[in-house]
Order: structure tokens, then C-alpha cells, then sequence
């Protein structure tokens, strides 16, 4: 288990009109704060916009400690990380 | 993680009796995992159990098979791939299609595998939540389109459900009907979206919150973090090339780029180019943005906008740019504008059909009507031409509602001329009813993509001769080392290797040993629900694949055992169709191709050499280990401890 731990002091950003709606980020949140695998289990919240062709809607947690996994994990640049290195 | 449970496993494999309306479930065993891996292997185990033999594919007795793969739900690039299958009413063999979604959804719901048989009295559809499964009514839904199917179930379920479902082309049992999740991630291929319609299933809607567990998560955070990085890093082709073309972006890749700027008739002959429609075009005129299927970073998906015409300010997404709207309406069927051709391939996902078949379906009825075999009397009066928007959009329309002239096109082209009184093989290039892409031509390029569009169980395709191809390709212009490099991520044996890489004798590569095992590492790979656009990056070759297996699920396969579980089955798969009745003559080759020349942009290429076909296929029959008429032989099925089918 690599995670979770808390490696840098930076804050994530969120733009929701990046996401693609691929949840890795939910996942890799999900596997280094549980160790499993489950949606809810995830700091990251996706909401798909059912008005329009594949939008989401992005949020964070209260809960989320900015440790970087769901950043690691984003490729298309919804959360990105501020000030701070990633895991 | 529950305690018991297997990790990478959701546990459950559902059976739904539409007839009875009983939900069984099914154990998922050890040896199960071990002989079949999981996600396509199951479900090819299930498929084979579940389908009579020698059913009618649009009767109750049919078995639809969805399969949500082993890295589904987890975190390892792409790994959502989800396979469908039944037997198929296109070409009465093993029918096997793929998409993006909803495998992971799928697992999170509870169900590794679906099993859907019998006919429900009225329209239906399945709703299965947390392990609950429910058939409710869905007269509301029947005869709306694949959009507003999904749109009306999204806004009484929920947008956190995955929702795939069919269009009217389904519901009228087209034989190329297709099935479509989320609007966008397309099972397209055998007309399994009919199957779906013959059962009075409108749709499946999958929504859960429960967890996948993983055995090692060490190793498994490793493999997937390494696995990520060379996917983002890829420059065979960049990312961003990727993204920003889609399946177009592999247009260079796969085939002589002077191939795919023209216009085709039926007997593959270019009759001139169309208007430059390249992907930088696409992307300036049509392109929104990317989309993407579940737990992909790479998002080849496209959304399309129309900036222009009678529907200008529309937009939609687009599974395929190449296969679901460039091939079939700009170099088939001879669209010129930009928008139309948009506009033909969002009209024809909407109505749920088969781009690849439609599309040579129309081109030949243009050509019968030219030749006067189809009068505008059974055109109701249509008359047909190359590019006309107009009259394909109404053939489209006629089709999906089987409505005239439609009700003949919907059975396909092969199942068209044999209505029409007409010898197909004179008309059509096809494996067993399923056309062939005209991107490829044997007497251009002679290739595992054109073997494997025979040899493969679905026909008229090469999805498991992607990886082939690419060493093909390589084979040609790099050193022999790279290529070498590529064939051991496929898990060529040291020892064959320069025999697949020089083909001794042959022009470039062995087709029928690069062939085998594209086939079989391509197997193992859709078991894990890895896409094929990881292969070309070498995110998964077939060491990382047994890793990152045996990590997930605590059961240690090595990439051995793992191919000759690929092996076993896709010897399966051809005992189905063995089972069906399938012989050597059901993989012969296309006839235009062996007896017609090939004429393209002032160049004449002869016909192909039957007899060098004959000579591929013994060889591929006999690596293996099926007997002339390639049916596995009984030592063959018992060194891949298949005694019993």
C-alpha cells in the first residue's frame, strides 16, 4: 500500500468543464484512502449532467486531505494541483 | 472488502429469464477463473452453454451474454471493456461485439456476467442496482430512439446510471441492429441490438455502489501507476493525436494513407477522391471535444458539433469517427459535406444500426438501381445516387423500420441479394454475411487482418488482428529488433520469433503464426478489458497482463497459462460455430477478391491468389491443431481440457 499519506502542502483545483467523466480520479482516491475499490468510498464526487452530451459535474470532499491521487490520476486536467508536488 | 468474496470479482453471474421473469444466480468457481480468466472468457463459456445449437438467433431460445471484464471497476487504465454476445442473426455464427461501457458500472452493481434468455410478453427493460434485479415495463420506451431512450431513463433512475439500450432498428429486428450505452459506446457489430429486440428488451440499466477488492495492492498500485504513465507518455501515436482524431488517428497506422482518401464501390474499386476529408479537417469543422469511456485517460471518443446547414448548433458523440461515419458515408456511400456525413452517422447511431453494414447495403442497391436490377417501383418510387444526403437519410429511416425498400435492406447485403434472387459472392465482399471494411483489400496488402477477418469466430473483422497488424506494419519499414520487440509483448515464443517476423519465404511477416497469436493475446487482453488502443504504447503486454492479473486477484497465471487460456477459448468459440454447422468453406475467401481485378488511382492491382489463401489457411489450421476442415481435433481439444464440447 502506498497510501494514504499526506506528502506536500498543496490544494487541488477543480474545473469541472474538463472532466470527461472516466472516474479513475474516484478510483485512485478509493483504492489510497480504502484499499478497495467503490465510488462512494471516493473524496472526489462526479455527477453526470443528464441536460448535455457528456458533462460533469466535479466536487470535492470535505474529507479530501489534498493528497494528490485523484491529480495522479487525471488526464484530462479537471483537477489539477496547486502549490504542491504530487504523490 | 466481504468477506469470502474473490478479489477483482464482483461474485455473481446473473441469469434473467424474460420468460419465466426468474433471476438465477451463478457461481463463479476457481476453476472457472482458471480455465476461462474472466470478462470475453466467461462470457464465450456462458454463451456456449446458454445458445442451443442450431437456434433461430431471433428466437426466445437465444442467449444475449454481456461480460464485465476482470480489471473492470479498478483503477488499471482502459480496463472497462465489456463484450456482448449471442449468436448472431447477421451471419448465424458466434456473434461477439465490444464497447467502453458498462462493464465496470456492472461489477460495482453486483454481476460479473448477465445471461438474458426468453421473451418478456411486453416491452422491458432490466434494471439491476446493488445485486437487485428487476424487469420493469417499458411501453413508454418502445419506439423512441437510442437518445431519448437513455434520456427518459436517466430522468427516471438517475444519471448515475449506465444505460445501454437499442434504438427502432433493434425493435424491428434489423440483422445488423446494434446496442448502444450511454449514447456514445457502441456495441455494433452481428446485429446483437436485434437479439435484444426479439427478447422485448429495450434496455439495461446498471447502477451500484459496491466495492471490487484487490489481492496484492502493493503490486497492483504499481502495475497501474506504471501502466497509466506509458499510456499518457505514448508517442506511437501521441496522445494528443489520439484524442484529437480518434479512431482516425490510426488511419496512418493501419493502412497505405493513398487508400483512404477515396471513394469505394462495392467490388473495392476507387472511383475518384473525395473531398479531403482528413482528420485535421474533421477536427476543424466538426470536432467539440473528446469523450471517454469508463476508466480510460486516453478518451479516443469524439463529440461532434454541427457549426453549419440545416442543423447547425446540434451536437453528438460519435464512438467511431472512422468505421461510424467517415467510411460509411464519405468514402462509401460518396457524402461530400462535411456536416452530412455528421449528420447521416448521428442519425444512424439514433435508429441503432450497424454503420458497416448499412452502409454496403445502400451502395449496393445505388448500383443494382444503376444497373436496373431494382426498379424505382421497389424503391417506392427513390431514385438512388452516390451522395445523395437526402435518399440515404430516407433509406436510413426505411431500413431501421423495415418500411418498403427498408425491409429488404435490413437483411443486411448478403441477405439482400439472396431476397433479390441475386448471388451474393458476385456482389458483395463478405465473411459469411459480415462485409468487409474496404480499408483493407488482400491484392493491395496481404495481411493477419485480412486472414483474421475470416478466420475470426464474428467474421467480416479484424478486432482481434490489431496488434498482428501493427507488426505487420512494422515489419516492413523498421529494424528487426524493434519488430522483435513487439512480437515478445504479444508473447511470440523465442524460437518462432524470426520465423513470424521474416515469414521465410513469404513477403514480410508469417501471416498465419503473427495471426495466431494476435488472436491469442488479443483474447487475454479482452478478458482483462484492456482496449485494444493500449497495445501500441505497451501499457499491457502480455507479461504486465499476468501481472497485473495475478496482483488483482490473488491467483497466480503466468503469461503462458494465461495465452493457452486465450487459446482455449478461442477454440471454443470455433466449436460454437462448428456446432452451427461452420466448415472450411464458411472461411473462404471473399470471391470479388480472387476474381476481380483491383483498380485505384491509375494503378491496377490483379486479383488475389486463391490458391495463396488455401496455402494460409492450412497453415493457420494446422498451427492450430484443427484438422482440413478446421474443425480442433480431439487431441487439440483434450491438451486444452475441452474433451466435453
Amino acid at each position: 500500500m502506498t497510501g494514504p499519506r499526506r506528502s506536500h502542502h498543496g490544494q487541488i483545483r477543480v474545473l469541472s468543464d474538463a472532466c470527461r467523466g472516466c472516474h479513475l480520479c474516484q478510483l485512485a482516491c478509493s483504492f489510497y484512502k480504502t484499499g478497495v475499490f467503490r465510488l462512494s468510498n471516493s473524496r472526489v464526487g462526479i455527477r453526470r449532467n443528464v441536460d448535455k452530451i457528456e458533462r460533469y459535474g466535479v466536487s470535492l470532499l470535505d474529507t479530501c486531505d489534498d493528497c494528490g491521487w485523484c491529480v495522479r490520476f487525471c488526464g484530462y486536467g479537471a483537477l489539477q494541483m496547486v502549490g504542491g508536488k504530487l504523490p | 472488502m466481504r468477506k469470502g468474496a474473490l478479489s477483482g470479482y464482483a461474485g455473481n453471474m446473473l441469469h434473467v429469464d424474460l420468460s419465466e421473469g426468474t433471476v438465477h444466480r451463478l457461481p463463479i468457481t476457481h476453476e472457472l477463473i482458471v480455465n476461462y480468466i474472466g470478462g470475453f472468457g466467461f462470457t464465450a463459456k456462458l454463451v456456449y452453454d446458454f445458445v442451443p445449437a442450431g437456434i433461430d438467433p431471433l428466437s426466445p431460445g437465444n442467449a444475449l451474454v454481456i461480460g464485465a471484464p476482470v480489471l473492470g471497476g479498478t483503477f488499471a487504465p482502459t480496463g472497462g471493456r465489456t463484450v456482448v454476445m449471442a449468436k448472431s442473426p447477421l451471419t448465424g455464427s458466434l456473434g461477439i461485439s465490444h464497447m467502453g461501457e458498462p462493464g465496470a458500472m456492472m461489477k460495482f452493481a453486483g454481476c460479473d456476467q448477465l445471461v438474458v434468455t426468453g421473451k418478456a410478453v411486453t416491452p422491458s427493460y432490466i434494471k439491476i442496482q446493488n445485486g437487485d434485479v428487476q424487469i420493469a415495463q417499458a411501453d413508454h420506451l418502445w419506439g423512441l430512439d437510442i437518445a431519448a431512450t437513455t434520456d427518459a431513463l436517466w430522468r427516471e433512475l438517475g444519471g448515475e446510471f449506465y444505460v445501454s439500450c437499442i434504438g427502432p432498428a433493434g425493435e424491428h429486428l434489423v440483422r445488423f441492429a446494434n446496442i448502444i450505452s450511454n449514447k456514445f459506446s457502441t456495441a455494433g457489430r452481428c446485429g446483437l441490438g436485434a437479439v435484444m429486440g426479439s427478447k422485448n428488451l429495450k434496455a439495461i440499466a446498471v447502477f451500484g455502489d459496491g466495492e471490487i477488492g484487490v489481492a496484492r495492492r502493493s503490486r497492483f498500485g504499481r502495475i497501474a501507476n506504471e501502466a497509466f504513465r506509458k499510456l499518457m507518455e505514448s508517442q506511437s501515436p501521441p496522445l494528443d493525436i489520439r484524442r484529437t482524431y480518434g479512431s482516425l488517428s490510426r488511419l496512418s497506422y493501419d493502412y497505405p494513407r493513398e487508400n483512404w482518401r477515396l471513394r469505394y464501390r462495392r467490388d473495392g474499386r476507387a472511383v475518384g477522391p473525395t473531398e479531403a476529408f482528413d482528420a485535421v479537417q474533421f477536427d476543424r469543422r466538426l470536432r467539440e471535444r473528446n469523450v471517454t469511456c469508463f476508466a480510460c485517460p486516453i478518451g479516443c471518443k469524439q463529440e461532434v458539433r454541427l457549426k453549419q446547414g440545416e442543423f447547425a448548433g446540434s451536437n453528438f458523440a460519435i464512438s467511431c469517427p472512422m468505421g461510424t461515419m467517415i467510411r460509411p458515408f464519405s468514402l462509401q456511400l460518396a457524402v461530400d459535406k462535411y456536416e452530412d456525413v455528421a449528420r447521416c452517422a448521428q442519425v444512424n447511431n439514433m435508429y441503432g444500426m450497424d454503420a458497416h453494414v448499412i452502409d454496403h447495403a445502400i451502395k449496393l442497391f445505388i448500383e443494382l438501381q444503376h444497373q436496373g436490377i431494382v426498379t424505382r417501383e421497389m424503391t417506392d418510387g427513390l431514385v438512388l445516387d452516390w451522395g445523395d444526403t437526402t435518399v440515404i437519410m430516407e433509406l436510413l429511416r426505411r431500413t431501421a423500420l423495415r418500411e418498403g425498400v427498408g425491409d429488404v435492406l435490413a437483411e443486411g447485403p448478403v441477405g439482400a441479394c439472396r431476397k433479390l434472387g441475386l448471388d451474393p459472392d458476385e456482389y458483395v465482399i463478405h465473411a459469411k454475411g459480415n462485409p468487409i471494411s474496404v480499408l483493407m483489400d488482400p491484392r493491395i496488402r496481404f495481411g493477419p487482418e485480412v486472414l483474421g477477418a475470416f478466420v475470426n469466430p464474428r467474421r467480416g473483422h479484424f478486432d482481434f488482428h490489431r496488434p498482428a497488424l501493427a507488426v505487420a506494419a512494422m515489419s516492413a519499414d523498421l529494424p528487426y529488433e524493434r519488430v522483435a520487440e513487439a512480437c515478445k509483448r504479444l508473447g511470440v515464443p523465442e524460437g518462432e520469433m524470426r520465423q513470424v517476423i521474416t515469414g521465410e519465404g513469404q513477403s514480410c511477416c508469417d501471416v498465419a503464426r503473427l495471426t495466431k497469436y494476435s488472436e491469442d493475446y488479443s483474447i487475454v487482453t479482452y478478458c482483462l478489458g484492456v482496449c485494444e488502443m493500449a497495445f501500441s504504447c505497451g501499457a499491457y503486454d502480455i507479461e504486465i497482463c499476468a501481472h497485473i492479473f495475478s496482483a488483482l486477484t490473488g491467483i497466480e497465471l503466468s503469461s503462458r497459462e494465461l495465452l493457452q487460456a486465450g487459446e482455449r477459448i478461442w477454440t471454443l468459440q470455433r466449436m460454437f460455430n462448428i456446432r452451427e454447422g461452420d466448415t472450411r468453406k464458411d472461411d473462404r475467401i471473399a470471391r470479388i477478391y480472387t476474381q476481380q481485378k483491383l483498380r485505384t488511382l491509375g494503378k491496377e492491382y490483379p486479383a488475389f491468389s486463391e490458391a495463396a489463401f488455401t496455402r494460409t489457411l492450412d497453415e493457420y489450421y494446422a498451427l492450430r491443431g484443427w484438422d482440413e476442415e478446421g474443425t480442433p481435433t480431439k487431441a487439440t481439444l483434450a491438451r486444452l481440457s475441452l474433451q466435453n464440447v
